[in-house]
């Protein structure tokens, strides 16, 4: 007798006639909407690779191949405005000249050289060979290490650490352009949460002036990465 | 009474360090403020019995390489090293749990 009226939820699907039904109906919205937008990211991902391999002057083209196919998704996708807003991948067809603007600006297509540096740091050869040793802090950073940046692979710390480094050595050079900010290691919240629960004590001696060279009270913008599955970052001003 | 004086006037070469690992466990290393880091990282390998490799040695949230010493590190007397293990996190298709 319960089953019943399960079964009726689940095979009539254009009249909701429970909550629960609409529940789930608005949940399926939400999976479309996101898979759409997972696919549009997706999209963008490859006609980046592809400019990759086309040369500069063949770039803009691409571009341009990318925003018609958003434009096409953007038709079956009415639901998903408030993400539109937010993202400037997503303009409209007038505002070409920006879209072209803001691809060119903060991600520069690589030139042949730079593919080439790309492809020799992930190929096997250098799998041992320690690439880069960044002084401040310590870190190597070798061909195994990067190998985590191929597609479908897992982060490490090691180079998540190497790139809060170089986004604080962004900060230090062009103070004027950039919050001043600080960012804690992945370490930090292993740390933090070690022992019973909170321990303030085992990580109060990683912020003193003398280690860091300014006062963490003057900084806009602290962050800390969060290594539990996936990874998050967090942000207090 | 003049060796209680002597002892503080004279730097001693040798400091004792703590290590510890992601779980509390603490061990304490006794060891020369001239000499590599490396010999007391390879014994707390050789202890837990894991690679030193695997092991990621954290001083105050800095890193610390094999190569340094106590001196260029400006160690202290009690000075707590952490031992962290490999982290890894993120997203894929493939391996989702």
């Amino acid at each position: 007798m319960a089953l019943v009226p399960k079964i009726r939820n689940r095979t009539i699907s254009d009249k909701p006639v429970s909550s629960s039904c609409t529940r789930t109906s608005s949940f399926r919205q939400r999976l479309l909407a996101s898979c759409k937008r997972f696919l549009r990211f997706k999209l963008l991902v490859r006609a980046s690779s592809v400019s990759l391999k086309k040369k500069a002057a063949r770039c803009s083209q691409s571009q341009q191949v990318v925003k018609h196919n958003d434009d096409r998704i953007e038709e079956h996708s009415s639901s998903n405005r408030g993400f539109k807003d937010g993202n400037n991948f997503l303009v409209s067809s007038t505002e070409t000249k920006k879209l072209v603007a803001f691809c060119g600006e903060p991600f520069q297509p690589l030139n042949e050289e730079e593919v080439a540096l790309v492809n020799s740091a992930l190929s096997k050869r250098n799998r041992k060979k320690i690439l880069v040793s960044h002084k401040k802090s310590n870190i190597d950073i070798s061909g195994e290490t990067l190998q985590c940046l191929r597609p479908n692979q897992w982060l490490n710390d090691d180079v998540t650490n190497l790139y809060l480094e170089l986004l604080k050595e962004r900060q230090t050079r062009d103070p004027q352009k950039y919050f001043k900010c600080h960012f804690f290691n992945t370490f930090f919240y292993v740390k933090l949460v070690s022992g019973s629960g909170y321990n303030y004590k085992a990580v109060s001696r990683w912020t003193t002036k003398r280690k860091l060279g300014y006062d963490l009270i003057d900084c806009d913008i602290v962050r800390f990465p969060l290594f539990v599955r996936s990874i998050c970052i967090v942000q207090f001003d | 009474m003049s060796a209680a004086d002597k002892k503080p006037l004279i730097p001693s070469s040798h400091i004792t360090v703590k290590i510890k690992s992601q779980d509390d466990i603490c061990v304490y290393y006794r060891i020369k403020k001239d000499v590599e880091l490396r010999a007391m990282m390879q014994a707390y390998s050789d202890k837990v019995g894991v690679e030193m490799s695997a092991f990621k040695f954290h001083l105050d949230g800095i890193r610390i390489k094999p190569n340094q010493t106590p001196n260029e590190l400006e160690l202290e007397d009690g000075d707590e090293i952490d031992a962290f293990v490999y982290q890894i996190a993120g997203f894929s298709l493939y391996h989702r749990h």
